[in-house]
């Protein structure tokens, strides 16, 4: 056989099998990742999430869809600049241009409407994974500069 | 009257071949059940073919399904199963192919070159095998045949793996193996 004696045709074969193999792989985990986000789009709640900038003006974007907040955020529209602390997930610094302050006491957080009235965010808006007809705001709070506890929304 | 027309046609010593190979065949896929998709039938199907013919290669692989399959423990599709008996004779079809091909061949002069060409020889036989039992497989389910692919690709290619290592590593020492102790059809075993 011709072949043996030929060692780049040897070398190129089994460049061939190599070849297949890893398409086989990615296309397996192209197919699988396409999939699982189909199926997190179909399972994306739609709730109705609101921004108070603190100075009376609240806007209200119903019907936003979103897996986690920080997604239905981003789905909103809303310009957000956040910086990511890993597991212990994103930190809101300025939402549509506004800044927190911290000479004046006013930084972001999240208030979930319930029963008893607007309850603050227990987690990361980006690890919190909300509920079908929620209702959130994300509220410029008044914090008291000595136990930093912020205010809810009017 | 047709069993004796048979075995003058095929002759005793290959009648012998065939039902010790293919009784080992069916008794190592029962032992390997709880493996998915590693078996060391197919490498068994591709040396018989390769020492004893392409004939009795083919034979080999079609009477193994025709056992294996009817008492499948995973489950009988007539579609599949004959997908699977035509698949498989492939294996001692081309392994028989090969043999007629390395004939002149000195295997231990040549061992790292035909033990590369036998693993890659495992890997396509394997892929074109895969492709043409996941294509029946999802025909017979009515599934997309690009989704029983893909979905189909892990088994696959631990199927395809597997037996590149074992057509790669087992072949030649097999194939010695069989040379010195009972010959076969590449050594002049059954020429009279």
């Amino acid at each position: 056989m011709a072949l043996l004696k030929n060692k780049w045709a040897l070398a190129a074969m089994g460049i061939l099998c190599w070849a297949i193999a890893a398409s086989l792989v990615s296309g397996y985990y192209y197919y699988q990742y396409n999939d699982l986000v189909t199926r997190l789009e179909g399972a994306k709640a739609t709730i109705n999430l609101g921004v108070d900038y603190g100075n009376g003006t609240r806007v209200w974007y119903n019907g936003t869809k979103g897996l986690t907040l920080y997604d239905a955020m981003l789905n909103a529209g809303w310009n957000i600049d956040g910086k990511s602390y890993g597991v212990m997930g994103m930190y809101i610094k300025a939402i549509n241009g506004l800044e927190e302050s911290n000479s004046n006491f006013r930084y972001w957080g999240w208030w979930s409407w319930t029963d008893f009235g607007w309850a603050h965010g227990g987690s990361a808006c980006d690890k919190y994974v909300v509920s079908p007809g929620e209702t959130i705001l994300w509220y410029y709070s008044p914090t008291d500069p000595n136990t930093f506890e912020m205010a809810p929304p009017p | 009257m047709v069993g004796l027309s048979i075995r003058r046609a095929v002759g005793k010593q290959k009648i012998c071949v065939i039902a010790i190979t293919v009784a080992l065949c069916i008794g190592s896929n029962y032992a390997l059940v709880s493996i998915p998709n590693f078996k060391v039938m197919d490498f068994f199907v591709f040396i018989s073919g390769f020492v004893f013919g392409p004939l009795i290669g083919a034979s080999i692989g079609i009477l193994i399904w025709l056992i294996y399959g009817v008492m499948n423990p995973y489950g009988f599709v007539i579609q599949v199963w004959l997908a699977t008996m035509f698949s498989e004779s492939i294996y001692g079809l081309i392994g028989g192919l090969m043999g007629k091909r390395t004939a002149s061949k000195n295997f231990y002069s040549n061992r790292f070159g035909l033990s590369f060409l036998f693993g890659i020889a495992g890997f396509f036989l394997t892929l074109f095998y895969d492709l043409i039992t996941n294509i029946v497989y999802a025909l017979a389910f009515s599934i997309p045949i690009g989704i029983a692919l893909i979905t189909g690709v892990p088994f696959a290619l631990v199927h395809e793996l597997s037996n590149t290592i074992l057509f790669g590593s087992c072949s030649i020492p097999l194939i010695v193996a069989l040379e010195k102790f009972i010959g076969g059809e590449r050594f002049g075993a059954f020429k009279k």
